[in-house]
């Protein structure tokens, strides 16, 4: 995962994964799982707490 | 009956040598005080063969003979899992680097064995990286796998790695261990003699007799190839195979790669073994190793150029909003609940089709999270649920323009991978 040019980050419905827009050369969408052993969740919660990234509240449906 | 014992005379280099009647060297030991006798000839044996380590099985390296390459060639100025599947950059401050499974040539297949390798390219040169600056080329292995190591005990157990290598650059090169479940570190200097010239290395690691490693999925320790290190990490001094806390000492000696565009690494045959002794590396079939790839790593379009058709939960009416969900069946568990990256959106997507009618374009309204998401998030519904076998892909509020849809298609130049890497 290009951690470096996530655009947005929001939690999905119900609260069970965090969905990504990634930027850069290759736009991608990413969907991250809210589980202690994704390491990409361990990294986007390391950028969140060390106030690089902040993850929008879900939209109602 | 006495025990019967015989030694060659002391002195270096002399040898107890058992002959035939023809008077040829049958059995011969290396040298004085090595208990590996050389036999010539074949060798029966009538009982079992009782080795002090495995005889199958014996490689803890994934993807030691980089065949298997599900991402293709990246290039990228910093850390990332790319080229030859399991092996992940970790670069910082150090150039811009081109990822990539090499082909090996007839040339270097007789010399190494091997027809792939892992290739690293300069192609943007830092010839003055910072104090913090680093390029390492490495793999992390999952914990539970390594639990007969013993670390963390008076049993600790050696282990051997052995590895063909490349580089634009002779002299000192670093391999140096990771401690996962602590800080740290065990460094060992090897020397590339000739520039751009296949050579074998082998070296062999204690183990660490004071942390244990966690019986768990999460990273036991990872092995790094150094290519370029920053002085907070090469101004102090290496002592190869000691285990150690001070960063200063991890790449003592390294020399510079990143320093000139073009400069190359190539990497294969990587076997990490118990023991003190290397021995031939143990070649797996290409499905062996894909396997075991993809515990950590899925690209659901490897090894096919073709469009993928999935049936889905719900039918969505013509002109209607609606959703569909979808099941992505997983070759092999993976790790833990994988992460979704795609590239599709409106103007690059599924499609769906009717029996009997064209392909159509769907619409997709990127409401909420957007229109897909891991673990069955289709609108309410959570059809089959997702897990480490399987993700269930929801679709949100997209609209089939002009038809029904019966199932979606997923068009081949799209990414669509699941990662559980380490």
């Amino acid at each position: 995962m290009d951690y470096k040019n996530i655009e947005s980050a929001k939690y999905t419905f119900e609260n069970e994964s965090i969905f990504c827009v990634i930027g850069g050369a290759n736009p991608v969408s990413v969907t991250v799982p809210m589980a202690t052993d994704n390491t990409d969740y361990i990294e986007i919660m390391r950028q969140v707490d060390a106030g690089e990234l902040t993850i929008e509240p879900a939209d109602g449906e | 009956m006495a025990d019967l014992t015989i030694k060659p005379q002391a002195g270096s280099g002399n040898k107890l040598i058992i002959q035939d009647q023809a008077g040829n060297a049958r059995v011969t030991t290396s040298d004085a005080g090595i208990d590996i006798p050389a036999v010539t000839g074949n060798l029966t044996v009538a009982g079992q063969i009782i080795p002090s380590s495995p005889l199958s099985h014996r490689n803890m390296i994934i993807n030691g003979g980089m065949q298997v390459a599900q991402r293709g060639t990246v290039t990228d100025s910093t850390s990332r899992y790319a080229g030859p599947d399991r092996y992940t950059s970790f670069i910082a401050a150090a150039g811009t680097w081109e990822h990539s499974q090499h082909d090996m040539t007839s040339a270097e297949l007789n010399t190494t064995g091997f027809s792939n390798a892992y290739k690293m390219k300069c192609t943007v040169a830092n010839a003055s990286i910072g104090a913090t600056g680093y390029a390492i080329l490495g793999q992390r292995l999952e914990a539970q796998n390594l639990q007969h190591l013993k670390w963390g005990t008076a049993s600790a157990k050696d282990m051997t790695l052995s590895f063909w290598v490349k580089s634009s650059k002779t002299g000192t090169h670093v391999i140096q261990l990771f401690h996962d479940e602590s800080t740290g570190y065990n460094s060992i200097a090897y020397t590339i003699a000739v520039a751009n010239t296949w050579e074998y290395k082998t070296m062999t690691f204690s183990g660490h007799p004071s942390i244990a490693i966690n019986n768990d999925n999460g990273s036991g320790f990872r092995i790094y190839f150094w290519l370029d290190a920053g002085s907070n990490y090469k101004s102090g001094t290496l002592t190869n195979n000691t285990w150690h806390t001070t960063v200063a000492n991890r790449a003592a000696g390294q020399v510079t790669l990143a320093d000139t565009v073009n400069n190359e690494f190539y990497l294969t045959g990587v076997q990490l073994e118990l023991g003190s002794n290397a021995t031939p590396f143990e070649h797996r079939s290409y499905g062996e190793e894909l396997a075991r790839c993809q515990r950590y790593f899925y690209n659901i379009f490897h090894g096919t150029t073709s469009n993928l058709y999935f049936a889905s939960h719900h039918h969505s009416g013509a002109g209607n909003v609606g959703w569909q969900v979808f099941n992505v069946p997983f070759p092999v568990p993976m790790r833990t609940l994988a992460t979704l990256t795609h590239s599709m959106t409106n103007a690059k997507h599924a499609g769906s089709q009717q029996p009997g009618a064209g392909t159509d374009t769907w619409t997709y309204y990127v409401q909420n999270q957007g229109y897909s998401s891991v673990h069955g998030n289709g609108n309410a519904s959570n059809l089959g649920g997702s897990g480490i076998d399987k993700a269930s892909i929801g679709t949100y509020y997209m609209s089939p323009s002009n038809t029904n849809a019966s199932h979606l298609v997923i068009g081949s130049g799209t990414t669509f991978t699941f990662s559980a890497e380490l």
